[in-house]
């Protein structure tokens, strides 16, 4: 039927001209977005602006914009102890990253207000510009580069956390067992790197999406060891001491792990990295992998 | 059994907060989805091409691709295009456009159900085309649309859970939030489906209630 | 004989290729009661639908009280008139169908009295009263608060001719109002029409009643294939039919 025909047709055309208006728009390049969230979201009241570049990309400025708002807003999936997490009341974000976040804010001269936003969603969000930072336990990837700048401000180490009975101190020692990680985390890429190219056969590799999923795989006996992110092996070992011991680490060099900022945040970028060495001299950071890690686990 | 209490009586706040939010969602998305449901319906049977071709077109491409991907798009590609909307409004707006899509087919197939007499008597009594649709179609469709527009609002309140990857704090988030936290895998998740339960039970309760009293009426 | 109500002048429809309608020339004047016969598939109930635009016509023209109904030949071609002048011409014209088609979530009084309310913006009170008037006239005063489906056939058929009665129209177009009820019903409705023709209304009336079409019809016409085939007086057409197909056809209709 003609109508019928025309209607698919128009449908076409529509998506055809949204993908390519989608495609053709630039970076948002600063201005200032109203995006509430510390933690909880409240509605804000929807603000829409223009972009503040033409069709090239201008040098942000969102330094400026930070500093005259007084707000530093930071992007993080509170999934994650203890990187971050939340409190007893289940939404207020605390944990190092929480911590660590404030601490370089204070040095900017603003507060750090936070956006909880599942994994999947963060880094689409940084660049949409609903917030300036995420420091949500990312690790530097050269894919990721690609997209987005990074401040080094920690490296992560990968630790085994065995059950009762299994003593996993070294790679060699996963061979033969039953090994869960938590799904596209760098313990995952390194143990099928191993299994790949080092000859190391686990019995078993499996993924979870939560941290927590692969820890009861452990204390239900189904699984034998965990390999995840050191400080993260910490926090569950002290919280159930007798199901999970951290037995050892992965033979590789840790992992660098980056606040990400968009790219062309020349001034923002600097600041953050001026913020984070003298945090670093002043030994704020030690200070603070201590209160969360229980030990030096990482620098 | 004293544990699991302990256990229930630090989870059940947290989680009452996250539906909280998703029951706010749902229901601003649904009442907004069910207007512009109904709007969309009205344009696709017209037989005027200006009201059709948009409809449809818009009811296609919201039935036709993920809602996830509808919700990511106006939070973060729309800003490319120069509009940046908050997290609560950006779910509101792909909420209330996925469910009108569905609601408007609810509603064609509704409308369209009813016997063409009723159109031409009325229209035969000399009454105009909205005038027979208000007083006679749509409230014939009220009975016929109980059950899908109920299992449209609780498959909205599912759809919810992915208002996370927007930022939006809702009861899942909570939930696998407080997992993260606690490692209270089940019993955090048991609380969860009870509280979804109870809504999506309350709405086929009360729709059950109105079609009885519809009913008597015939 | 009174003025013409409705004229029709070579009216044609088809349905996509097939031709219903061959062409049609009618009068209808004022006071008659015309009665339709013919086999099914003839376009007797087509026709009568042109005649409140329910159905199209492709070619030729309606004119009721003077006035092209629906649509209006330009340069050759068939323009849309507008619906408000449409509704209103609707208004004037009583309709009452084979299946009745009542409005089920409303009372037999509140069906009556919805279009007096809804088109000519009359008083609730006054068209209460007027309903109840109608509904007693048909015989159903005692059923005004009644829901159509707890009425029979043949009372739902009686609200349905009140319905259309209550907007006061100049004709009165009935389809094969009988057709669809237990024989036992039948007459209760036939003698309402036939009350209604005594009081002088003018009435086009589908129908396979022949019982009907020679008591109460003024002029019977007959049709097959899309075309009127003969017409005349009731005395005419039953008992000395000069057409062998109206012949053929009352042969097998009445025995």
């Amino acid at each position: 039927m003609m109508r019928k025909s025309s209607s698919f047709l128009l449908v076409i055309l529509l998506l055809a001209v949204t993908v390519l208006a989608a495609c053709g728009g630039t970076q948002q390049s600063g201005g200032s977005q109203t995006d509430g969230g510390s933690g909880t979201q409240q509605p804000a009241a929807g603000q829409t602006q223009e972009p503040a570049g033409g069709e090239d990309q201008t040098p942000a400025n969102s330094l400026e914009r930070i500093k005259a708002e007084g707000v530093l807003r930071v992007g993080i999936d509170a999934s994650y102890p203890p990187m971050e997490f939340v409190d007893e009341d289940g939404k207020t974000p605390i944990g190092f990253d929480v911590d660590m976040a404030s601490a370089i804010a204070e040095k900017l001269g603003v507060k750090a207000e936070f956006t909880i936003i599942d994994w999947s969603g963060i880094q689409a969000s940084l660049l949409a510009g609903h917030y300036d930072a995420i420091m949500s336990s990312m690790t530097i990837t050269e894919g990721r580069q690609n997209e987005m700048d990074f401040v080094q401000y920690l490296t992560m180490g990968i630790a085994y956390a065995s059950r009762p009975g299994v003593d996993v101190r070294t790679d060699s020692d996963l061979e033969g067992k039953v090994v869960v990680v938590q799904e596209e985390t760098t313990a995952q890429y390194y143990i099928e790197d191993l299994m790949a190219n080092a000859g190391i056969q686990p019995r078993e590799l499996r993924s979870f999406p939560y941290a927590t999923d692969a820890f009861r795989e452990l204390a239900n006996g189904r699984a034998d060891v965990v390999a995840i992110d050191a400080p993260v092996a910490g926090y569950y070992a002290q919280l159930d001491p007798e199901l999970y011991r951290v037995t050892g680490a992965a033979e590789m060099e840790p992992d660098p792990i980056g606040i990400a900022l968009r790219k062309g945040e020349t001034e923002l970028r600097e600041a953050i990295q001026q913020a984070v060495d003298e945090l670093k001299a002043e030994g704020v950071l030690r200070e603070l992998q201590v209160k969360w890690f229980g030990d030096a686990a990482g620098q | 059994m004293a544990r699991f209490i302990e256990h229930t009586i630090t989870i059940l706040p947290v989680l009452l907060e996250g539906l909280g939010v998703t029951l706010r969602l749902t229901l601003i998305s649904a009442l907004i989805g069910t207007v512009l449901g109904l709007l969309a319906a009205l344009a696709r049977i017209s037989r005027n091409p200006l009201l059709t071709v948009p409809a449809s077109a818009y009811v296609t491409v919201f039935r036709g691709t993920p809602l996830l991907l509808q919700l990511l798009f106006i939070y973060n590609a729309l800003p490319q295009l120069g509009l940046l909307l908050p997290a609560f409004p950006s779910a509101v707006v792909a909420f209330s456009l996925n469910a009108g899509a569905y609601i408007a087919e609810i509603f064609r197939a509704a409308i369209q159900s009813i016997d063409r007499g009723q159109m031409e008597a009325a229209r035969s009594l000399g009454m105009s085309y909205g005038l027979a649709m208000r007083r006679v179609i749509l409230p014939q469709t009220y009975r016929r649309l109980l059950p899908p527009m109920v299992n449209e609002l609780a498959a909205l309140t599912k759809d919810t859970s992915l208002a996370s990857s927007i930022s939006i704090l809702e009861l899942m988030k909570y939930s696998t939030q407080f997992i993260s936290r606690t490692a209270l895998v089940w019993q955090t998740f048991v609380w969860t489906a009870v509280l979804y339960l109870v809504v999506t039970v309350a709405l086929t309760t009360l729709a059950s209630w109105l079609e009885k009293k519809m009913e008597a009426r015939g | 004989m009174g003025e013409p109500i409705v004229v029709i002048e070579g009216l044609k429809k088809s349905f996509g290729k097939v031709e219903v309608l061959r062409g049609i020339d009618l009068t209808i004047h004022k006071g008659e009661v015309v009665v339709v016969i013919g086999p099914s598939g003839s376009g007797k109930s087509t026709l009568l639908r042109c005649i409140n635009f329910l159905e199209k016509p492709t070619a030729g023209r309606v004119l009721f009280r003077g006035e092209e109904v629906g649509q209006r030949q330009v340069a050759g071609r068939l323009v849309p008139l507008p619906e408000k002048v449409l509704d209103a011409q609707r208004a004037r014209m009583g309709m009452v169908f084979q299946r009745f088609n009542l409005f089920p979530h409303m009372t037999a009084l509140e069906n009556v009295i919805e279009a007096p309310i809804q088109v000519r913006k009359m008083p609730r009170a006054e068209a209460e009263e007027l309903g109840l008037r109608l509904l007693r006239r048909v015989g159903l005063g005692d059923k005004a608060g009644q829901y159509p489906n707890f009425l029979s056939g043949g009372q739902q058929q009686r609200v349905a001719i009140a319905r259309a009665l209550a907007m006061e129209p100049d004709v009165m177009l009935f389809d094969e109002p009988t057709s669809a009820l237990d024989p036992e019903l039948v007459g209760e409705v036939l003698q309402v029409m036939q009350d209604l023709a005594n009081e002088g209304m003018t009435m086009v009336v589908v129908t396979h009643e022949m019982g009907f079409a020679r008591e109460v019809g003024d002029r019977v016409l007959f049709m097959d294939g899309g075309l009127i085939v003969e017409e005349g007086s009731p005395e005419q057409i039953f008992g000395e039919p000069r057409h062998p197909r109206t012949r053929e056809f009352l042969s097998k209709v009445l025995h």
